[in-house]
């Protein structure tokens, strides 16, 4: 249940040691909370962030607009972006661990073998994964997703 | 297994284009830069592991590795590819991924061909007269499933490096390699393995005369010039 404190002004002594009551509760909220929501969503820290993929790609000539930030749906990838380019389904996530990222790969595998994928690729570059599937013959000569594959590799 | 993960791929699948029909099965794990089915000159240009739905047409252009990932090791520019290109004449070892697992393998093609990677720096690979030679020892004698690479016939059009072996550099010695009629018509099981070294045919003729009867196909059956099933 949530219990407002009183609007009214209180007697001027003791109106600093309410703020100070005030804003430490606040902080206290912050610290407790904020780390909830950011453990699923921040980027990791020592690898490849989606932003700086996305600003490859972008670099290489792609149009990454149809690229957003998604839920990552798991704990094994900590924060993710997919959508389209070229007419491509793209993800790609960061992973916190490399155990985290290798059964990321493994599991993105499976799943292609229950759906009807023409051609998948699974790339990692540090503990960031690049996943790209062309369900509808877009890129049949690979020549489109080469070019994510190299720009992807490229990054530090 | 993070079933989440898979759950979450599938529902960016699902969100993200026209509904997913349920596959036949496991897809088909290729390393690299291939032809597509049915060889007929379209290419895949994809230079990293990657997997499609169909698997290869023909199994004498590749080598299987032990997790069933297909590694081309023919001709690319003879099967449509037109990248960058580097000639070679005869056999010479073959440079594959190590994450494959493969043995040091060599490449049995006789005469002029191509490669779409140059070869890594060796004392005893000579270049010259615009083509790669190689005057290391001997090879092992081809697994008699890997001569059936010289049966693969290029797309039309296509135009093999203009160098015959009188152009060889000094020391380089013609290597034999058995001709397929001497062979046992290899199976898919036989061709499906990474085997480099297997069933010596010394002394054999060097490149396999024309043969009264068509080639089989490792994994499709009878195959068409071109290499098509």
């Amino acid at each position: 249940m949530i219990t407002r404190a009183p609007r009214s002004a209180p007697a001027s002594g003791r109106l600093p040691a309410i703020r100070t009551a005030r804003i430490h509760s606040l902080v206290l909220a912050l610290t407790l909370l904020l780390p909830l929501p950011a453990c699923r969503h921040s980027h990791v820290s020592g690898t490849a962030s989606t932003d700086v993929v996305l600003s490859a790609f972008k670099d290489g000539g792609f149009d990454v607009a149809g690229m957003n930030v998604v839920q990552p749906d798991t704990f094994a990838a900590d924060h993710c972006i997919a959508g389209r380019i070229s007419e491509l389904d793209v993800l790609v996530c960061e992973f916190e661990t490399d155990e985290a990222l290798a059964a990321g790969e493994t599991d993105v595998r499976r799943g292609w073998d229950t759906v009807n994928v023409d051609t998948g690729v699974v790339l990692h570059n540090g503990r960031t994964m690049l996943t790209i599937a062309d369900r509808a013959k877009r890129d049949p000569s690979g020549r489109a997703i080469a070019r994510l594959l190299n720009a992807f590799r490229a990054l530090p | 297994m993070k079933p989440r993960l898979v759950l979450g791929l599938f529902s960016l699948l699902w969100a993200l284009g026209p509904t997913a029909a349920r596959a036949d099965g496991p897809m088909a794990r290729y390393q690299g830069m291939h032809p597509l089915s049915p060889h007929q000159g379209a290419f895949c240009y994809i230079d990293a592991a990657h997997m499609h739905r169909v698997p290869p047409p023909d199994l004498r252009v590749y080598l299987v590795a032990k997790d069933g990932t297909n590694l081309f090791i023919g001709d690319p520019v003879a099967l449509g590819y037109d990248g960058p290109k580097f000639g070679y004449f005869g056999p010479h070892p073959l440079a594959v991924p190590a994450t494959l697992g493969l043995p040091p393998t060599f490449c049995y093609i006789t005469g002029p061909h191509y490669h779409a990677a140059p070869q890594p720096p060796s004392a005893a690979l000579v270049e010259k007269a615009g083509v790669t030679w190689y005057l290391g020892p001997l090879p092992p004698p081809a697994d008699p499933g890997r001569v059936w690479i010289n049966e693969v016939h290029p797309i039309a059009g296509y135009a093999a490096p203009k160098v015959d072996i009188g152009m060889a550099p000094p020391g380089y010695h013609a290597f034999t390699v058995a001709p397929p009629s001497a062979a046992p018509a290899p199976t898919p099981a036989a061709t499906g393995k990474a085997k480099a070294a297997l069933g010596p045919v010394p002394g054999a003729p060097a490149r396999a005369a024309k043969r009264p009867v068509a080639p089989p196909n490792p994994t499709r059956g009878p195959t068409a010039p071109g290499g098509q099933p």
